[in-house]
């Protein structure tokens, strides 16, 4: 019985290992590649669409100046060019921060909400800013977010190239990432998930999972969805699904920049990603049990994914930990013997392998130091998932059971001291 | 003629000579035998099987009948008529005038000759007399040792095989016209080879296209078994290209805990004995545990109840004593009782030989033939065995009554009392590790086993013994160039169960049953496939993960290269 459940678990934990494998192969051939296409699209004669840049921000009067800042340094014809913030029933100086920069720039567009209609969270916020929103191309920023000058730039010459693109994602980077062993780690894993998920996704089946800034939607699009789910925690997978859902590819386009700051706190941090994981375990159901009636059935790839990434591959690894542990005590007569070592070192071998690969995609990211940490997070960051997958899923049950309202919790924010270095480093090369 | 009738006849003709020439295999004669017997039972037992081994090499179609229940009915249409006199008793006249009248071959055997009037008149009994050697008139330079006693006679017939002790010799086998007497009724012994030797006159049928035949089976093959000595044991005969036979016993079972080991928990005696299947052996089903009750696997009767010397009539744990006949006041409720009893027995030994066929079928090893252990099982038991296989391997037990008695033909059989079975029997015994002159003996004997025309050579070692003097034997078997080695392969044998037909012809084992449904028609075997395909799925993942693992790696320096080089053409620019 052991026998079975070792077998059971070490093949689901496997088809998990090959799956990003494969995605890592696509995400390699990609990045070898990418620069070619916007290097094509760029010496073309294009036209410049208008462009609604929506930022959701709710008390966010640490960070919004430098967002705001940084949408003033963009590189794209301000006649086309909007930026509609909605603040939304902040109780701190956001409101006032916004108005000030409206006046200096008139590009720049405050929608103040209030409930009954605001402070319903992200989806609730740009929903309101849609209504306000006259561009053809819809894109979305954090409030935290400082997107490169030529973003914007790129995020519509995807659109404007790729008539098939309902959306266009862009790729983020951690400002912060040299603050502490927390954000070095949250730096590793999303130059890790960027490059092997969303770019693997793409090159293999024309995917990319919106990740809630830096990406460029057509209006007509959006307008035909009636806009974001309220309910959804992660409304940004939620409205990828739908974006496929209409036949369109969401494409994956790293030339488009942004920079975004990171918990540099655990609880924070905790915090965030049980949304995000619960939010993911609520767009599963929505969709699992209504698959039959999806018209694109290539939803099934991701939906597969996440329904291994929270159940299958999770249970996988619990249950090969529970035989772990409990063969310390007793003998359950395990047979499988000495692949099974070899299989536990290649695992690690391929983990490291691969994000070490995804983080020489990047400059300056392939370092000593670095290669340590991704060392570390295989024993340490990666194993925290798992408790909370298991937390998350069961605030999710609890949901479900006692019908509980949803609260959108938003990420804390952390003045930035050094975390601009970062940005400048890059900037200055 | 009509004219269709005609064309019928040329077409089945034609069909004849087109049809591939048949000849005379064991068994296949139109001689028809009717054996009647003077014994104290007047039901069938060993005297009459030990008989019915040797005829059956002929014609399967024998009939028995006691010497009290004769009558002369049954001697139409019979080609032979054989008298087997084992017991001192009278003959009815009605008996002795049909042996006048009856036109065919008559063959006497033993005692009452005297009482069987004219046609055995070239006979005179005179006195028993010991003997230590037996031969053919016609090569008394080829003899065999024997100590027994024959039916000293005095005739004038022709004598043609003779015993002798020391400087004199007496008839043994004499002949005058188509009458034949044999002095002597211990025809389980090796008097049987020259017995044997005569019956192809007997039955006018030289067969000289048989050849002599025999095999080397690997004796005792379960689980727990030591792969390498039985990889060497082996080895020693596909190097020589010798085919054999394995008797494997598919589960072994420890006597002292109860605990049972199958050939999922013994890989590589598995691995070895699919590589002996692939190189020359042929699998022998040795029973299905080789014990019942506590005793130990390979030791241990599968079949036969020692402790109370009866077929297996109930469960190992009943404690319940058997009854007598003697128990029963009514001798109908007696029969009811053994009815009872024996389907017991029936689905007791079908169900170990489904599960065995079964197992050792999901296991990749395909059983061609069956061997009792120990040799032993009921006369009910070779009938049930023989709806699950048509070739029978080693001795047979002849009664029911002792377990004890048993014996094998010198040459292939087909014995009625198997129902259908063929017979390979084992005629030179084994190697017994303590036994120095073993091999000595063994080879003694082969020499003996010759000097028939057709004669089998057939015996066992057991691997555990190592090969050393397993090497030995085979030398000292090769220096025989005229054995034909059997290869059940070659042999047209046929294993049922209610999964699979395993049948073999021209070398070709052929399965008929889907893979599948062996497979999963046992717990056991199904988790070991699983098992097996669970395997190659793990190195699978070694395989490619380590290619992935290498790719990636030489991905991270190229693109590393890559990032660099752009770095420093963009610091240039």
């Amino acid at each position: 019985m052991a026998n079975l459940f070792l077998y059971i678990s070490l093949f689901l934990i496997w088809f998990m290992l090959f799956y990003h494998m494969f995605l890592m192969q696509g995400g390699y051939i990609f990045s070898q590649n990418y620069k070619k296409t916007a290097d094509k699209w760029r010496e073309k004669p294009h036209r410049f669409p208008t462009v609604s840049i929506l930022i959701p921000a709710h008390n966010e009067e640490v960070v919004i100046e430098k967002t705001l800042q940084s949408m003033v340094r963009l590189e794209y014809p301000k006649n086309k060019l909007e930026v509609i913030v909605i603040n939304d029933n902040s109780s701190d100086r956001t409101g006032e921060l916004v108005e000030e920069y409206a006046q200096r720039f008139p590009f720049i567009k405050p929608v103040h909400t209030k409930p009954p209609s605001g402070g319903k969270g992200k989806s609730g916020a740009l929903n309101n800013g849609l209504k306000e929103a006259t561009g053809e191309m819809i894109v979305v920023y954090d409030a935290d977010n400082t997107p490169e000058p030529n973003a914007i730039q790129y995020l519509a010459l995807g659109l404007e190239n790729d008539p098939d693109a309902g959306a266009v994602v862009g790729k983020f980077r951690v400002t912060n990432s040299q603050k502490n062993l927390l954000t070095r780690l949250i730096n590793i894993e999303t130059i890790t998930f960027q490059w092997l998920a969303q770019a693997g996704r793409w090159f293999w089946f024309r995917m990319t999972t919106i990740p809630g800034t830096n990406f460029a939607i057509r209006r007509s699009i959006l307008e035909r969805l009636g806009g974001w789910d309220e309910k959804a925690l992660s409304e940004d997978t939620e409205l990828s699904f739908r974006v496929y859902e209409l036949g369109y590819h969401i494409r994956f386009f790293p030339m488009a920049v942004t920079w975004e700051q990171e918990p540099e706190k655990l609880k924070v941090w905790w915090k965030q990603r049980t949304r995000w994981a619960r939010g993911n375990e609520y767009v599963i159901f929505k969709y699992l049990f209504r698959f039959h009636k999806l018209k694109r059935k290539k939803m099934a790839v991701d939906l597969l994914y996440f329904l291994f990434t929270y159940l299958l591959f999770f249970s996988g690894i619990l249950i090969s930990h529970s035989i772990f542990v409990l063969n310390l005590f007793f003998d359950l007569n395990i047979t499988i013997g000495f692949v099974s070592y070899v299989l536990l070192i290649l695992g690690f071998l391929l983990f490291v392998t691969e994000v070490t690969l995804a983080l020489s995609f990047e400059r300056g990211q392939l370092t000593w130091k670095n290669f340590f940490t991704v060392l570390l997070m295989y024993i340490t960051y990666s194993q925290m998932w798992l408790v909370l997958v298991v937390y998350a899923s069961w605030l999710e049950l609890k949901r479900i059971l006692f019908k509980q309202e949803v609260t959108w919790y938003k990420t804390q924010r952390f003045e930035g001291g050094s975390s601009k270095t970062d940005v400048d480093k890059v900037k200055a090369r | 003629m009509k004219v269709p009738s005609l064309k019928i006849l040329v077409i089945s003709l034609l069909l004849l000579a087109l049809s591939p020439v048949a000849y005379a295999e064991t068994g296949d004669t139109e001689a028809s035998v009717l054996i009647v017997y003077s014994d104290k039972d007047k039901q069938v037992n060993y005297n009459q099987r030990y008989l019915d081994m040797l005829i059956s090499h002929f014609t399967t179609d024998i009939e028995f009948v006691h010497e009290s229940e004769f009558s002369p009915r049954l001697l139409e249409g019979k080609t032979h008529l054989f008298y087997q006199g084992i017991i001192h008793s009278s003959v009815s006249s009605e008996f002795q005038e049909a042996i006048q009248r009856f036109g065919g071959t008559a063959v006497a055997l033993g005692s009452n000759v005297e009482k069987l009037g004219a046609r055995f008149s070239f006979v005179e009994p005179l006195d028993e007399v010991p003997f230590n050697e037996i031969f053919l008139t016609s090569a008394p330079q080829k003899r065999i040792s024997l100590d027994m006693e024959v039916m000293n006679v005095e005739t004038g017939a022709e004598v043609l095989a003779k015993a002798a002790n020391h400087n004199k010799e007496y008839p043994l086998i004499t002949k005058e016209n188509n009458s034949y007497y044999i002095g002597n009724t211990y025809i389980e012994s090796k008097f049987s080879i020259l017995v044997g030797e005569i019956l192809h006159e007997v039955f006018d049928e030289p067969h000289l296209d048989e050849s002599k035949r025999g095999y080397i089976r690997l004796e005792d093959v379960h689980p727990k078994v030591d792969h390498e000595s039985l990889k060497q044991v082996a080895d020693l005969l596909i190097e020589r290209d010798l085919p054999f036979m394995i008797a494997v016993i598919p589960v072994y079972t420890d006597p002292e805990t109860g605990e049972e080991y199958h050939m999922a928990d013994h890989p590589k005696v598995l691995e070895v004995l699919k590589y002996m299947q692939d190189n020359g052996g042929s699998v022998v089903m040795h029973g299905y545990t080789h014990q019942y009750r506590s005793s130990e696997t390979g030791e241990g009767f599968e079949f036969w109840d020692v402790e109370n010397d009866t077929p297996i009539y109930k469960a190992a744990d009943d404690k319940s004593r058997l009854k007598k006949e003697g128990d029963f006041s009514d001798p109908a409720a007696y029969e009811e009782y053994k009815k009872e009893i024996t389907a017991f027995e029936t689905s007791y030994i079908k169900d170990r030989l489904e599960t065995g066929i079964n197992e050792l079928n999901g296991f990749g090893l395909k059983p061609l033939a069956f061997e009792a252990p120990h040799y032993t099982i009921s006369q009910n038991g070779y009938r049930v065995v023989s709806d699950h296989f048509s070739s029978y391997v080693g001795q047979a037990q002849t009664t029911d009554d002792n377990w004890e008695v048993m014996g094998a033909p010198p040459y292939m059989s087909k014995p009625t009392f198997m129902h259908g079975m063929t017979m390979y029997p084992e005629t030179l015994g084994y190697v017994h590790p303590d036994n120095e002159d073993a091999v000595d003996e063994i080879i003694e004997r082969a020499e003996e086993y010759l000097t028939l025309r057709d004669g089998m050579t057939a015996l066992f070692y057991h691997p555990y013994l190592g090969p050393e003097r397993f090497e030995e034997l085979l030398n000292r078997l090769e220096e025989f160039p005229s054995i034909d080695w059997i290869d059940l392969k070659e042999e047209n044998t046929k294993t049922e169960s209610s999964e699979v037909i395993i049948s073999t012809a021209e070398g070709k084992v052929h399965l008929d049953g889907t893979p599948f449904s062996s497979v999963s028609s046992s717990s056991i075997t199904f988790n070991h496939f699983l098992k097996g395909l669970a395997d190659k799925a793990t190195w699978l993942m070694v395989g490619t993960s380590s290619l992935a693992v290498v790719f990636f790696s030489g991905y991270t320096l190229l693109s590393r290269r890559r990032t660099e080089n752009e770095e420093r053409s963009e610091d240039i620019g």
